[in-house]
């Protein structure tokens, strides 16, 4: 694939891979929530707030955002803020979850064959994982205790504005 | 219309796929350990008012754009390196230098944001072929559920040294790079945040790797004049868009105190 190409590969991928032309194409809320505003720009009234999940119908598409319909509200979101998949689940949960089936026998007999696999990955734990060279989990747990939360995040990027 | 729907549809297949839960934990425990690796390498700056700025930062993106599935973890590494590296999972770690050459919150959203679309888009899983289920090379940890932690921890171990080549030496694809940039710029335009500061940041850049030729940046990624070229097209493109947007430099500068 030449350069040219390439680019224009790229230019699709990212100014249609969330949008269709088709009318009420489903997609859904990405991140932990998304305004839905009156006009296809940032700071422009906010018509309702959306949720993680929520999904909206494609009316049309104007650069990196869409006019999307939800329930009875129609306005514009950044496309990028939707997916096409439906989340899977929550940060965390899914490790959680495999944990628990991993520590209980019960469980485990009659774990999916999906679970299974994550089980088994995830079964050698950070002390087994620790005998693989050269990687400090130590670090690691004192790297992963300094999240924020993804609320405190979103506040802080609001309070730019005050 | 019935075309247009149709590439579309081929791009979601590249994009995120189908993926189930499987895939989700190999991405989470691939990142982990990688990003321990990484961490035992490069220890965190330390300098929490620094960490706790990038981590907050980092986690006000993953608002608007993250995997609702990952926790993002953003940090500073203590590295001369110009550079900054995605982890499978969600762990995002700038060098040291990269934060010392930046002048604006606008120039941090801008890296953190394209290594957020790295781990969106699962670019290292991809080019290393990881799937959690049947036929990518996790199905010998998927073995070990009998018990035999050493084919779960040989098989981490040999991917783990894949990945942190692809981040440290190979690089990802062009193709990967140029769609993170993209992504860069358009969400600093959603959010605000002026993208012509972030290419301010690239010709900073552009000077360190001229006088440092030993940085790494020079291999793992596609030359900075073309990524340059490609993101103001893009901001032309969307010109009306930039117009109010801010480089929030004076906030940078009240967190960022790094001498």
């Amino acid at each position: 694939m030449n350069k040219s190409c390439m680019k224009i590969y790229v230019s699709f991928f990212i100014l249609f891979s969330f949008a269709s032309m088709n009318s009420a194409w489903a997609l859904f809320v990405k991140g932990q929530s998304a305004s839905l505003l009156e006009e296809a720009k940032f700071g422009a009234p906010t018509i309702a707030r959306l949720s993680q999940g929520d999904e909206v119908s494609v009316l049309e598409e104007n650069k990196t955002w869409l006019k999307v319909s939800h329930k009875s509200d129609q306005g514009w979101i950044p496309r990028m803020a939707l997916s096409e998949q439906a989340p899977l689940g929550q940060a965390g949960s899914l490790l959680d979850d495999a944990e628990d089936i991993s520590q209980n026998a019960r469980k485990r007999a009659s774990a999916t064959s999906t679970a299974g696999a994550g089980r088994g990955l995830l079964a050698g734990s950070d002390d087994e994982l620790s005998k693989i060279g050269n990687a400090n989990f130590r670090a690691l747990g004192d790297f992963e205790k300094m999240r924020v939360s993804v609320d405190k995040g979103a506040r802080f990027l609001e309070a730019r504005f005050e | 219309m019935a075309q247009d729907r149709g590439f579309r549809q081929r791009a979601f297949e590249v994009s995120d796929g189908s993926l189930n839960t499987a895939d989700i934990i190999a991405e989470l425990n691939l990142g982990r350990t990688l990003a321990a690796r990484i961490l035992d390498r490069y220890p965190l700056v330390q300098n929490p008012r620094l960490q706790k700025y990038v981590q907050t930062l980092g986690a006000g993106l993953a608002y608007h754009v993250g995997r609702p599935e990952i926790h993002y973890t953003f940090g500073v590494i203590d590295s001369d390196e110009v550079n900054a590296y995605a982890a499978p999972g969600g762990y995002i770690l700038v060098t040291r230098r990269l934060v010392e050459i930046m002048q604006s919150e606008a120039q941090l959203v801008g890296v953190l944001a394209h290594e957020i679309a790295h781990v969106n888009e699962r670019h290292v899983m991809r080019k290393l072929n990881i799937r959690g289920r049947d036929g990518g090379l996790f199905s010998a940890a998927g073995s070990m559920i009998g018990g035999s932690t050493n084919a779960y921890r040989n098989a981490m171990e040999m991917l783990v040294n894949q990945a942190y080549d692809v981040l440290f030496a190979e690089g990802l694809s062009q193709v990967d790079e140029e769609q993170s940039d993209l992504f860069s710029i358009e969400l600093l335009l959603n959010l605000g945040y002026d993208p012509r500061d972030y290419l301010r940041l690239f010709q900073r850049i552009a000077v360190e790797l001229r006088e440092k030729s030993d940085q790494t940046m020079s291999k793992t990624h596609p030359p900075l004049r073309n990524r340059f070229e490609l993101m103001t097209q893009f901001m032309k493109e969307n010109a009306e868009l930039i117009e109010g947007t801010k480089t929030y430099h004076q906030r940078f500068k009240q967190y960022v105190r790094l001498h």
